[in-house]
């Protein structure tokens, strides 16, 4: 039979071989290159350059930013027609919005707590850190500190 | 164009037949009417077992602590035959998972949805016959487990069949919780991942190889229904399954996802904890909200098929009708949350989700319109199919508004657990899907088998139905308006609801006459098998691409290849002089073709 | 449109064929007609199948790290361990971030060979891609789990991990040195034979021997000890002085942290040490007046021998080295003293949970690479590697995502 399809032989016309193999390459190294940049996220938090919530925030877009170079140029979704759409927008926005829905119910419980069942939760150390103007103390605060902060944003 | 014919002449039906052809035909058979038909027997088989345990619900509901009868000394001979509110709960849970996982799902999607739509899109099998088969057999471990969770104390799951943490989630923690639970979550994830096979087929069957001019917008509705709770079935259910893992993982690893911190139940410390028990809650809605319309859409669609058929009219707004069964779709995934007004969620995202399940109201409306206005004017024939469509539409309509009550939230405090919350799924699943179900069985039981099914005790199969179904759920929402609670052993422990002790019993004649009536069904579908009146390909008269193969039809379905004209609707078209049009006739010289909708 | 309907037909064909593996039922296509089909998506069947279940995929893992996010972020504030807290090594998640984008990479030069049908480029290229997700694998199982394992932290609720440092955790240690044989048949128990715990104590000698080979190292044995009685003992004792709750709380924590040190403690731990001093001073003066007083005064010796010997431990980055660990790496002791992490017991399920699901997968796809380098990896093939391709990106996508949340986060 044969096998070569309407398919591939449709693939070929789109794009050469050669410039398909550097253009591969280089998604490659822009992966690396990003992955050394969520690296860099932590370092510029350790640092006291960025907040916590600030590194969070651009190591999620950094991953999108990964996750998109894979789908669109390694899953080949570039070369694709319009069904592409059709598949992957439905399924990023149900998983966004479940995600989504379980914050003000579950992500958020312990915003409801009250401050005895705080104090005797397995909190780190005393908490006389009522205010908290101090946050962000010149030795990096701690843990809880920086949490504490981004939670009552 | 031509169709290429490939030796028609040995087809099948090899007079000596050896055991591992007949075993590669009928038992491991990747063709998808065989499987189909597997389904079907298997999902009735378990419909008795569904149905028997319901009758031991309502035993208890009616004669509460009297001897069981029949299995009372059999079980429970050291209590003198009487049961234990333990086996109370046990039969709840059960009657639930069996019916909805075992029966109402595998029969649509499994059943209905393997038979017809390669049939009905003029395919020769499914896109990927093994695949299928697979599915199929995926039941089978399910099946074991449900059977383990019966043989293991406390003899049958007795968590609810929403298996609600921390109740299901700390193993051993009460008897509702031993290890009759985990086998329980193991048969529905294994049910949930032979559904998963399933519903990936069917999109790619029914978006791939659908006849010569079948587009999209010629589908009959039986399709698209099932096309639609196909994508259902592919976004809700892989979330149930990560749920279902993160539960056994609970029971057996001790992970605690679902167990809040310093739990202690039944005096036995759930060591591991920081877990929310809602986080269960949201995922399991997640996929069972969607879950109702996989529960219901492929009913709708079939009684679309069914109705236009015995009025002899075109299906009334066949798009709208397409839409509102995408719109019921898209709806049904951000409304999972009304099923959790009382769990002390955040108010403003029980909100959200009040408003969106009012919306459902709308494409609901637009489809029982629809209905009425497809067998408004039409030369109804009062067939036993047409009797079970016709209930359908009215039932659901009862079902359809007892929901809305539901949907608010003021009034949904008041009857949360209630009898009316039973009375309005029942009205919904029984008096809707499984009426359907009977409905699409009597309609193509003769593609099925080449047989007609005798129409006189189909009559009385649907009489006696539905005048017990009305007469056994119908006083439920009476029942549930005086706040009759459900899942409780003996709600007459309160002296609120003793009056209520004849009216239950009431309604247990009533399910005992319901379930002895099913008695004419099995015995008339099992006789037609064998002795009905053989029928040819169009029994009906219908128009849509099954009733132009053989009946049955044989390996690959067509003898001819399908080239559609027109949609499966045009009943009593001005173009021809018969009253049927059948998709797949030549439109008569001089005539357009009927203008070619959106690809 | 009979030329387009004809290659529709081949291309058709053509998918049943190149996806053979799947779709064995094609096989008895004789004995009917072969049917043409409408025109549809202009992509393979085996392709469309793929991406369906890849949604499908999609929505598992969302209700996965939907749980994660939820309860990582829905824990009592500040609770959540920190990536040193339980063994978590960034530069090993990274490395296997690489690892899986080589081996991304090297799929998809494995489908344009296959392509081409290079076979030998294409076959090489797969057997790069099979190693890469070995080592991924490995690199898991070697490395990352066993690190979690050997410190006590897994899921399970009869574990190590205690969520709080309470009375029952300072029981917990108690009983577990106890079991180790650490309280001696010593005089202490018989003139303080007021205690219940003395008592108790009578009644369960002599003490099991612990290593199932029989060797414990006198220096682990003394250390045992010193923690039974510096520590657990101690840490009760002073505990039911104490009249503020919160008080009692610190020296608890005290305990906690010279078994399992954490960070966000370790502040705390040498404020409340440096105050400790007073307190064991006080005592020492007033210990003859108490009612246990021998008891006491053995406490009070093993305590600052405890003491000295934890500012003795090797130092780490972030202060001393706990007594578990040093027990186990340089005592070559084999067992561990429960330990103290706040919300430990959801870090390891959501860690287990999501890595394992994640590793299940790659598993999978080793699998698939198997079948793959079974074949002739040609241009016959290519529907084949497209179809596993898209998986392995699918789990490399997935790992994206991880990466970040569970190792940097
Ligand atoms: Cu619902």
């Amino acid at each position: 039979m044969d096998h070569e399809t309407h398919d591939t032989e449709h693939h070929e016309e789109h794009h050469g071989e050669h410039s398909h193999l550097r253009l591969f390459i280089g998604v490659a190294i822009a992966l690396a290159v990003l992955t050394g940049l969520s690296f860099s996220t932590e370092f510029l938090f350790e640092n006291n350059i960025i907040s916590k919530g600030m590194s969070w925030f651009l190591m999620m877009v950094v991953s999108c930013a990964k996750a998109l170079l894979v789908i669109v140029y390694f899953m080949h979704l570039k070369w694709e027609t319009n069904w592409k759409w059709v598949l992957t927008i439905p399924a990023s926005v149900m998983s966004l919005f479940l995600v989504l829905m379980l914050i003000p119910d579950v992500g958020n419980r312990t915003n409801h707590y009250t401050r005895e069942r705080l104090d005797h939760a397995a909190l780190p150390t005393k908490p006389e850190s009522d205010d908290h103007a101090t946050t962000h103390d010149e030795s990096h605060g701690t843990e809880s500190d920086d949490l504490e902060d981004d939670a009552n944003h | 164009m031509t169709a290429v014919t490939v030796d028609d002449a040995h087809g099948h039906g090899h007079p000596e037949m050896t055991l591992r052809q007949f075993i590669n035909t009928y038992v491991f058979s990747k063709d998808h009417k065989i499987i189909g038909l597997q389904f079907l027997f298997t999902t009735l088989l378990w419909f008795l077992v569904g149905g028997l345990l319901a009758l031991g619900i309502r035993w208890q509901l009616a004669f509460p602590w009297q001897s069981v009868p029949v299995i009372g000394n059999l079980l429970f001979a050291a209590e003198g035959g009487q049961m234990s509110p333990e086996f109370y709960t046990t039969l709840f849970t059960m009657h639930a998972t069996v019916m909805i996982f075992f029966v109402i799902i595998p029969i649509l999607a499994g059943a209905f949805g393997n038979y017809l739509i390669p049939l009905m899109i003029g395919a020769d099998d499914m896109a990927f016959p093994t695949l299928n088969m697979l599915s199929y057999w995926f039941m089978w471990p399910a099946f074991f487990c449900i059977i383990m969770s019966f043989l293991n104390p406390p003899y049958g799951a007795g968590a609810g069949w929403t298996s609600y943490p921390p109740l299901s989630s700390v193993s051993e923690a009460a008897p509702g919780s031993a290890s009759a639970q985990t086998w329980w979550l193991l048969a529905v994830t294994l049910v949930g991942v032979s559904s998963m096979m399933g519903s990936v087929n069917y999109m790619t069957t029914i978006l791939q190889m659908r006849a010569p001019g079948l587009t999209m917008f010629r589908l009959p509705l039986t399709i698209w229904a099932m096309f639609i709770t196909a994508i259902l079935q592919a976004f809700a259910l892989p979330v149930l399954t990560a749920a279902g893992f993160m539960q056994i993982f609970d029971r057996m690893a001790g992970s605690g996802f679902f167990v809040p911190e310093g739990l202690v139940i039944n005096n036995a410390d759930a060591e591991s904890g920081g877990g929310q028990p809602l986080l269960w809650q949201h995922l399991f809605w997640f996929y069972s909200h969607p879950a109702v319309y996989i529960m219901i859409l492929p009913a709708m669609g079939m009684v679309s098929d069914i109705l236009a058929c015995f009025a002899r009219k075109p299906i009334f707004g066949y798009k709208p009708m397409v839409y509102s069964i995408s719109g019921i779709a898209g709806l049904g995934f951000i409304v999972w949350g009304h099923h959790m007004f009382v769990s002390g969620m955040n108010p403003m995202l029980g909100l959200t989700f009040m408003v969106a399940t009012m919306m459902i109201a709308l494409p609901s409306a637009v489809k029982v319109f629809n209905w009425l206005g497809t067998i408004w004017g039409g030369d109804i024939k009062f067939t036993t199919p047409m009797l079970f469509a016709l209930s359908f539409v009215s039932m659901f309509v009862i079902g359809g508004l007892s929901g809305i009550f539901m949907a608010a939230t003021p009034v949904d405090i008041f009857i949360h657990d209630t009898y009316f919350i039973v009375a309005h799924f029942h009205y919904v699943l029984f008096s809707g899907t499984a009426m359907a179900v009977f409905g699409s069985i009597y309609f193509w039981f003769p593609k099925m088998f080449g047989r007609k099914m005798n129409e006189t005790a189909g009559k009385w199969h649907f009489f006696l139905t539905f005048m017990f179904l009305n007469g056994t759920f119908f006083l439920m929402h009476i029942l549930g308006a005086v706040g009759f609670p459900r899942r409780l052993a003996d709600p007459y422990h309160y002296a609120t609801f003793k009056h209520l002790l004849p009216m239950n019993q009431f309604i247990t004649y009533c399910a005992i006459g319901m379930v002895a009536s099913q008695v004419i069904f099995a015995a008339n579908f099992f006789y037609s098998i064998f002795k009905g009146p053989k029928v040819g390909r169009n029994p009906w008269n219908a128009n849509g691409l099954e009733w132009m193969a053989p009946s049955p039809p044989g390996h690959g379905n067509f003898d001819f290849q399908p080239i559609v004209y027109r949609g499966p609707y045009e009943y009593n078209s001005p173009e021809v002089e018969t009253d049927f049009y059948p998709q797949t006739q030549p439109p008569p010289d001089g005539v357009e073709p009927a203008a070619d909708e959106a690809h | 449109m009979a030329e387009e309907k004809h290659e529709h037909e081949d291309h058709e064909a053509d998918a049943h064929d190149d996806h053979g593996h799947d779709d064995h039922g094609h096989d008895d296509h004789h004995g009917h007609i072969q049917l043409q089909y409408e025109d549809a998506l202009p992509i393979r069947n085996g392709k469309v199948c793929l991406w369906l279940f890849l949604s499908t995929e999609i929505m598992f893992f969302a209700g996965l790290i939907g749980t994660y996010i939820v309860l990582r972020f829905g824990a009592p504030v500040g609770t959540w361990p920190t990536p040193h807290d339980v063994h978590v090594n960034p530069n090993v998640g990274a490395l296997n971030t690489v690892i899986l984008i080589i081996s991304s990479f090297t799929v998809v030069l494995g489908l344009e060979f296959a392509k081409a049908d290079k076979r030998r480029e294409a076959k090489l290229a797969m057997l790069v891609t099979f190693i890469f997700g070995l080592l991924f694998i490995g690199i898991k199982l070697i490395n990352e789990y066993p690190a979690k394992f050997s410190h006590g932290i897994y899921p399970s609720s009869e574990g190590l991990i205690h969520e709080q440092s309470n009375v029952y955790y300072t029981a917990a240690v108690r009983d577990t040195l106890k079991g180790w044989g650490a309280e001696q048949a010593a005089p202490v128990a018989a003139a303080d034979s007021a205690t219940d715990e003395a008592a108790e104590g009578a009644e369960t000698a002599p003490p099991p021997p612990v290593e199932s080979d029989g060797i414990m190292s006198d220096e682990a044995r003394s250390l045992i000890e010193k923690i039974y009685y510096g520590g657990a003992k101690w840490t009760e004792y002073v505990a039911a002085e104490k009249p503020d709750g919160l008080d009692a709380r610190d020296t608890m924590m005290s305990l906690a942290q010279i078994i399992y040190p954490l960070d966000r403690n370790s502040h705390a731990f040498a404020h409340y040490i440096e105050h400790e001093r007073e307190v064991i001073e006080r005592l020492r003066e007033t210990a003859s007046e108490s009612p246990r007083a021998v008891e006491l005064q053995q406490l009070l010796e093993q305590r600052d021998a405890l003491l000295a010997v934890v500012a003795s431990l090797p130092k780490t980055e972030h202060g001393n080295k706990g007594v578990n660990d040093y027990l186990h790496e340089d005592l070559h002791f084999h067992h561990i003293m429960p330990i103290h992490i706040p919300s430990g017991n959801m870090w390891a399920g959501t860690y287990f949970l999501l890595t394992g699901f994640h590793a299940l997968h790659v598993l999978v796809g080793l699998i698939m690479f198997i079948c793959i380098l079974l074949t002739p990896c040609g241009k016959k093939e290519y529907g084949l590697i497209e179809n596993c391709g898209l998986y392995w990106h699918f789990v490399d996508l997935v790992w994206i995502f991880l990466f970040p949340l569970l190792y940097l986060f």
